[in-house]
């Protein structure tokens, strides 16, 4: 539910739509699921972007009733097809259609997380609670990947550990936040059981 | 490949470190296995939250923030010119309607250009003379002001600086004065003309104050040790440390301090209106005091909400924990996370559970299928684009499915959430019939789900399935789509008499949905303790009235 108890559905009204929050509503769960097709964030960025301005340019076609995140899926799943063959020179991967309808039916869960305004606070809130429940070694790791952006080899030179031992600490270190994490929304009122 | 493998390589391809034979073995395995699909969408959502909470400077972080000021500033409460709200609000949204225009006038672009920010024209604030309100150390309300009587005058708290005792003369707002007058010393804290926090006025409109000059904030303005805010929308105080304050319209802070090591911790006073905070973890020693009229709360770090009218202060503690001290008698109670407390005169004064009111279920992360009876489909109808579907069908007759039931071999989809004990919940289930027969009033033969509550009983005139908690919602058939259904629906009873049930205990509550007469869908369960009559369709959660 939006904050005002109203979803983008019901305003579909020309260029109504695009005054409920829903560039807000739906641009987290949207660049998670171009970031994981084309992984590469600044990519998936761009691509959300260019989602949007094709969803507006669209607007009209969008019909009364139909699922707006379904709709927004479809857009964004050809823009990063084309992107994928026109844009990456790297490689990446290439999925079947089964492939395609699981991550599509995932990011559907990761909008319905989204609809509630607070959700996305609630995680950072307990992402803090959470990196401070862990060694203070994973924490200095964690802080060093993600903050200051070192690579698997300047962890392990700054923290005198071998290069291989460096991605099962921050595995390690992931998997606990994301547990600690989803006790914590599961704890939440409303939304909590979505 | 184990989960662990998957999960190694599927972040390395996140993180732009996997080589070509990884990259080959990877896209092969999510080919075979399109589950591991669905995990790469999660930990691309978790890696996202790591770089957003982790890297606080980054732009990222940044991002975000614009985003949180562009849902503020598109609310549809706003009125005016919609377009320069998105324009005003900068990061995405100017992105956005810049590659909307490019878009439209040329031939289709490979990238958007997407610039970060964009300057914000300066706002000004229309706003009447307004006499100051009451200041904290037992002065008189000014007779013009119709606000609520405020208690009697509480004893003047030792830790913190007193308020300007005088009643300042009304401002009007007046253009920002280009020299900032010198801030009151203040003894014992960090020296007066320093900056303790950045004021960003996100809507409506701020001005920040200091013995009786009011000062519009253009945007985003520095805020002086001892001075204090007025609001007229919403407006967001930010520290150093990332603690983060946002005040809601009509809300009055003063006296804002920031930590002194080896003297106080971060204070201020909340003379009206509301306030959250978001305080990171202060020093050993030094807490956040935010004071009131009415009470005195102590903050190592926590998340919290305070509201403040004319005859009492509630707190709510999202996280942490908040000592809470009452100034007419000082007497304190800890009020910890999901708990609220009232300080007020002739109110009992303990820390109680925050009520929940309102559940909505759906497909998502947190629900559990057992068996094969329901599976999840994408369903474009659907409030998320994605329903429970249970095609397996007795050709209309009930009685194989309740015999799974009682025999616990029927699939089910399984919520756990978190309600309050001893409250009633009226009980809304979103679904649809799938069958179409002829003639068309042989529907009903297949559309009921049954629903089995853990620890709770009904308190509505509903009688349970079989010898369980188990409640029959039927009669989806009765119209076409998705729609709302509190109990029998073939007889329109339920319209205004849903299923309403108890739980026998606030926590976690565990709610199982199975296929009774199939094919059938459903999308979403609404627990509402509100909602007593049958919502809209396309009703997700209670409408709130218009402010």
């Amino acid at each position: 539910m939006t904050p005002e108890g109203k979803t983008p559905e019901s305003q579909n009204a020309a260029g109504e739509l695009w005054t409920q929050g829903v560039i807000e509503q739906n641009r987290r769960w949207l660049l998670a699921y171009l970031y994981a097709v084309t992984g590469d964030r600044a990519l998936a960025e761009d691509l959300v972007q260019e989602t949007f301005v094709i969803a507006y340019q669209k607007r009209d076609e969008f019909r009364k009733g139909e699922a707006f995140g379904a709709w927004l899926r479809g857009i964004a799943k050809n823009v990063a097809r084309r992107a994928l063959e026109t844009r990456v020179r790297r490689p990446t991967l290439r999925l079947n259609e089964a492939a395609w309808t699981a991550m599509d039916l995932r990011a559907a869960s990761l909008e319905q997380d989204h609809v509630n305004p607070d959700y996305q606070e609630n995680r950072l809130s307990l992402l803090r609670r959470c990196l401070g429940k862990l060694t203070d070694r994973s924490r200095r790791i964690i802080d060093a990947r993600y903050n200051e952006g070192l690579d698997t080899v300047s962890l392990a030179k700054r923290y005198g550990l071998s290069a291989a031992s460096i991605p099962v600490i921050l595995h390690r270190a992931r998997t606990a936040i994301s547990a600690c994490i989803r006790r914590g929304l599961a704890l939440t009122p409303w939304g909590g059981g979505l | 490949m184990t989960p662990d493998e998957l999960d190694g390589l599927l972040i390395q391809y996140l993180q732009g470190e996997i080589d070509a034979a990884s990259l080959e073995r990877l896209n092969a395995y999510l080919n075979e296995n399109p589950q591991a699909a669905a995990r790469l969408v999660e930990l691309s959502d978790e890696e996202l939250l790591l770089l957003e909470g982790v890297n606080q400077g980054s732009g990222v972080h940044s991002s975000i923030r614009s985003s949180r000021r562009l849902r503020h500033l598109i609310s549809p409460a706003r009125t005016g010119d919609r377009t320069a709200a998105f324009l005003a609000a900068g990061g995405l949204a100017a992105a956005f309607f810049i590659a909307v225009a490019l878009a439209s006038r040329g031939p289709e672009r490979d990238v958007v250009v997407v610039p970060r920010t964009i300057p914000e024209p300066p706002v000004t604030i229309q706003r009447p003379p307004q006499p100051r309100v009451q200041a904290l150390q037992g002065e008189a309300p000014t007779p013009a002001v119709p606000r609520p009587e405020v208690p009697p005058a509480p004893p003047p708290s030792p830790e913190l600086p007193k308020a300007d005792p005088k009643p300042a003369p009304p401002a009007p707002a007046a253009p920002q004065p280009e020299r900032r007058p010198e801030p009151r010393p203040v003894p014992g804290t960090i020296p007066a003309a320093a900056v303790v926090a950045k004021v960003e006025s996100i809507t409506g409109g701020a001005v920040i104050t200091q013995a009786g000059v009011r000062k519009v904030v253009p945007g985003t303005q520095d805020l002086l040790a001892g001075e204090g805010v007025e609001t007229s929308g919403l407006t967001q105080v930010s520290f150093v440390d990332a603690t983060r304050l946002e005040l809601t319209s009509d809300t009055e802070i003063r006296d804002v301090h920031e930590t002194v090591r080896g003297g106080k911790g971060k204070r201020l006073i909340v003379v009206r209106g509301t306030l959250s905070a978001e305080v990171v973890k202060q020093p050993a020693g030094l807490p956040m005091v935010i004071l009131t009229p009415h009470a005195e709360a102590t903050v190592l770090g926590t998340t919290l909400k305070i509201v403040v009218d004319g005859g009492s202060t509630r707190l709510e503690v999202t996280e942490g924990r908040v000592r809470f001290m009452r100034l007419s008698d000082r007497k304190a109670v800890d009020v910890t996370a999901g708990h609220f407390a009232v300080a007020a005169v002739g109110v009992e004064f303990n820390s109680k559970d925050l009520p929940i009111d309102e559940i909505l279920l759906a497909p998502g992360s947190r629900v559990v299928v057992y068996g094969n009876h329901w599976k999840g489909v994408r369903d474009e109808k659907a409030f998320s684009g994605v329903a429970f579907e249970a095609i397996q069908t007795w050709h209309g007759a009930t009685t194989p499915a309740y015999d799974l039931m009682k025999k616990k071999e029927l699939g089910r989809v399984e919520f756990m959430f978190r309600a309050d004990g001893g409250k009633d919940y009226h009980v809304w289930v979103r679904g649809l019939c799938l069958e179409n027969p002829e003639p068309r009033i042989e529907r009903w033969r297949y559309d009921l789900a049954a629903l089995e509550f853990q620890d709770a009983d009904a308190t509505s005139k509903h009688l349970p399935l079989i010898d369980g908690r188990a409640y029959s919602f039927n009669g989806f058939g009765m119209k076409e789509g998705y729609w709302w259904v509190g109990a029998n629906a073939d007889d329109n009873s339920d319209a205004k008499n849903p299923v309403t049930i108890r739980f026998a205990r606030t926590g976690i509550q565990v709610l199982r949905v199975y296929p009774i007469e199939t094919p059938m869908r459903f999308d979403a369960v609404w627990l509402s303790a509100t909602q007593k009559t049958r919502p809209d369709a396309n009703q997700r959660g209670p409408v709130r009235p218009p402010k």
